[in-house]
């Protein structure tokens, strides 16, 4: 049951957040194993939802300061998200696939709290009162990351751009 | 306003969340700064190409992992008697249990029952005499009572003339 609704959010959060899709299998099992462990922790009080978030996005960070995630590749891109989309959405453009490549890549350089703040607004579509609650953090500090996070990525954009414009056609 | 100022306006501009002054204050800007204009358009491009990053599904092997979880008993943890919290008390239960299995396990137990008796007497009998000596001790103080206080009614203090 809870593997069933939310081994596909941990899963997809832990691989937007690392860009590796083993490493993300692997800290899908470890984060269920810490959710039951935990789970005699869990205030009634509190939205399960949110609590769960919560629980991943702390080892997801953990796991990023032990491992400095930022060094590695985000590679996985072209293999699970374009063939993923292929599938859902075959009239994509390949301006917005380049784009997303780009932005893919591009998260790799922003610091663990701005780049979950980033993903769960952009990319998962989530409430800024609801992303507050899952970091811990106020209304602020998360609205001020969502905006770092996205000034910084526009300009990975734009430099990414310009350089494919430079270069001479072969 | 400078283009400093500005950057931190440009997502609550996108999200439609600033009030009519905050926003004619962007637009004013935007309009005279290519640099923040350029900004901007690319700020939106990026959050709609995030928008459309798809989930993708768990892989058959994962959710087998998963599954398998539940399935393992968690170990018993003794890790709380490492807490920094209970090591007085752990000293304390130690040297406790040391002392009596140092007593129990002893063949000369009788021996040092005496030893105990022993001592218990003497110290009892060394506090009765401490209680008798202070007692005579009261009784002395109190024969010297009336003419300590007698002593210091009848002392002169401003050597006034008894005629």
């Amino acid at each position: 049951m809870l593997i069933d609704t939310y081994s596909k959010k941990i899963f997809n959060l832990a691989y937007q957040f690392t860009g590796s899709y083993e490493t993300s299998e692997d800290l899908t099992q470890e984060i269920f194993i810490k959710v039951y462990n935990s789970l005699h922790k869990y205030d009634c009080s509190r939205n399960f939802n949110s609590w769960i978030a919560t629980l991943s996005r702390n080892y997801l960070i953990d796991h990023y300061r032990k491992t400095k995630l930022e060094k590695k590749k985000r590679t996985d891109f072209n293999e699970h998200i374009l063939d993923s989309e292929s599938k859902t959405d075959p009239e994509e453009n390949i301006i917005k696939k380049q784009n997303q490549k780009i932005i893919w890549e591009g998260i790799r350089s922003l610091n663990p709290d701005v780049r979950m703040a980033v993903i769960l607004r952009d990319i998962q579509g989530k409430k800024y009162e609801d992303i507050a609650e899952i970091m811990s953090s106020p209304l602020g500090t998360v609205k001020s990351r969502v905006n770092r996070g996205r000034i910084k990525l526009a300009k990975i954009l734009k430099k990414e751009k310009e350089n494919k414009n430079e270069m001479p056609a072969n | 306003m400078k283009c400093r100022q500005i950057e931190k306006f440009l997502s609550p501009y996108l999200e439609n969340e600033l009030n009519q002054e905050e926003k004619a204050l962007v637009e004013n800007h935007i309009e005279k700064c290519p640099k923040c204009s350029g900004l901007l358009s690319y700020m939106r491009e990026a959050k709609d190409s995030m928008a459309k990053i798809p989930e993708i599904d768990v892989s058959p092997s994962l959710m087998k992992r998963l599954y398998k979880i539940p399935n393992k008993k968690p170990k018993r943890s003794f890790r709380f008697l490492l807490k920094p919290s209970l090591q007085p008390i752990l000293a304390a239960a130690t040297v406790l249990i040391t002392v009596i299995s140092l007593y129990s396990l002893n063949p000369d137990r009788e021996q040092i029952n005496k030893f105990i008796n022993q001592k218990i007497h003497i110290g009892y009998s060394k506090a009765e005499r401490l209680y008798a000596r202070a007692e005579s001790l009261t009784n002395t103080l109190a024969g010297y009572k009336e003419n300590i206080l007698f002593s210091i009614k009848n002392i002169d203090f401003f050597w006034e003339k008894n005629d």
